[in-house]
């Protein structure tokens, strides 16, 4: 007992210099002009978008993971198939290094659903989380009413 | 023969072979025009407005802009629903009286025609959202040649998607279509079409 203890005295300290020194380094991912729509009224959807850039000299693997005063998060792909506009789930993207991917209107982007009209409001901030390459980072997204969302896309 | 019968049948034969050259000049135009022309997309169609049947052609405008997509779709279709606001709220008065658009939502399993119709208004008070049975979309949509398809996302939280087709129908008073924007997504473009059409 004694010697796991010291074991674990010796290790631990160790183990979070190293969480320590990843959390650091995680801002491999910059993300501009992200923003969210405002829901439309009786809707507990929406869309968010955002270009995101790996700055790291690594291929960036990312998905999301959370977003504050949804429901859940999801991204998602829009694209046209056989005449149709078709939408379907995706488990990452994946970002080459110092490359930038844009989540835009009819292309990639990320669902947000099951609003909470309390946090979710216009000109409000909300935090959303992503898994770069197994490292959390937490970006802000702004609410933005959807007028505003056509000129930045 | 006298050269004066000779004469009057010379005029006869002369006429009756221009006649006979416009005969088959017309029998082939139209036959031409039957193999080329295109074929009439669109027409009357009811579907449901806030819970009371709504019929195309008791509501038809000089010019109607129509769109297919569902409420949950939360990128595309508002996207060309606040586009196509935009280009409305640009127009006089005069301009808008002579024109309507109207959002069709294909989602007949998960939206109400109210919740649809309270949709459509959202980015215009005018506009108008309809949905329906399966039945009546199926028919609707299938008259302007676009369709849909609802896609099971077990995985997914809302569980389903929606693929559709993304295109701003122009019909006129008989609700044929007269013009279309494919992916339509500025409202510049949508503008201009109005006035070209109106």
């Amino acid at each position: 007992m004694i010697r796991t203890l010291a074991l674990l005295a010796l290790v631990l300290p160790f183990s979070f210099a190293q969480a320590a020194e990843k959390a650091a380094s995680t801002n491999a991912l910059e993300i501009t002009n992200a923003r969210i729509f405002t829901p439309m009224k009786g809707m507990k959807m929406t869309a968010g978008y955002g270009d995101l850039k790996n700055t790291s000299d690594k291929p960036l693997t990312v998905k999301v993971l959370d977003a504050k005063g949804f429901k859940a998060v999801e991204l998602h792909e829009s694209s046209h198939e056989d005449g149709k506009m078709k939408m379907k789930k995706v488990e990452e993207v994946k970002i080459e290094p110092t490359k930038t991917f844009s989540f835009k209107p009819g292309s990639y982007h990320l669902m947000f659903f099951g609003a909470d009209p309390s946090v979710v409001k216009e000109g409000k901030m909300v935090p959303v989380e992503f898994d770069l390459n197994g490292t959390k980072q937490v970006v802000e997204f702004k609410v933005m009413p959807r007028t505003e969302m056509k000129m930045k896309k | 023969m006298t050269p004066e019968e000779r004469k009057k049948l010379t005029s006869f034969l002369l006429l009756s072979l221009a006649g006979a050259v416009l005969l088959v000049s017309a029998v082939i135009g139209l036959l031409l025009w039957h193999a080329t022309k295109q074929p009439v997309s669109g027409g009357d169609f009811t579907l449901n407005y806030q819970g009371q049947d709504w019929t195309f052609s008791s509501h038809a405008k000089d010019l109607n802009l129509l769109y297919i997509g569902y409420t949950k779709c939360p990128d595309v279709c508002p996207l060309t629903l606040s586009h196509a606001g935009e280009a409305f709220e640009r127009l006089s008065a005069e301009n808008k009286k002579d024109l309507q658009l109207i959002f069709v939502s294909v989602d007949s399993e998960h939206e109400t025609p109210e919740e649809v119709a309270a949709y459509a208004r959202q980015f215009n008070p005018d506009f108008i959202g309809l949905t329906g049975t399966k039945t009546a979309l199926d028919q609707a949509v299938g008259l302007f040649h676009a369709s849909y398809i609802v896609e099971k996302e077990p995985g997914s939280y809302l569980g389903y998607s929606i693929a559709h087709t993304d295109r701003l129908f122009f019909l006129d008073q008989k609700g044929h279509v007269i013009d279309v924007i494919q992916n339509p997504r500025s409202s510049d473009l949508i503008l201009q079409k109005i006035k070209e059409n109106l």
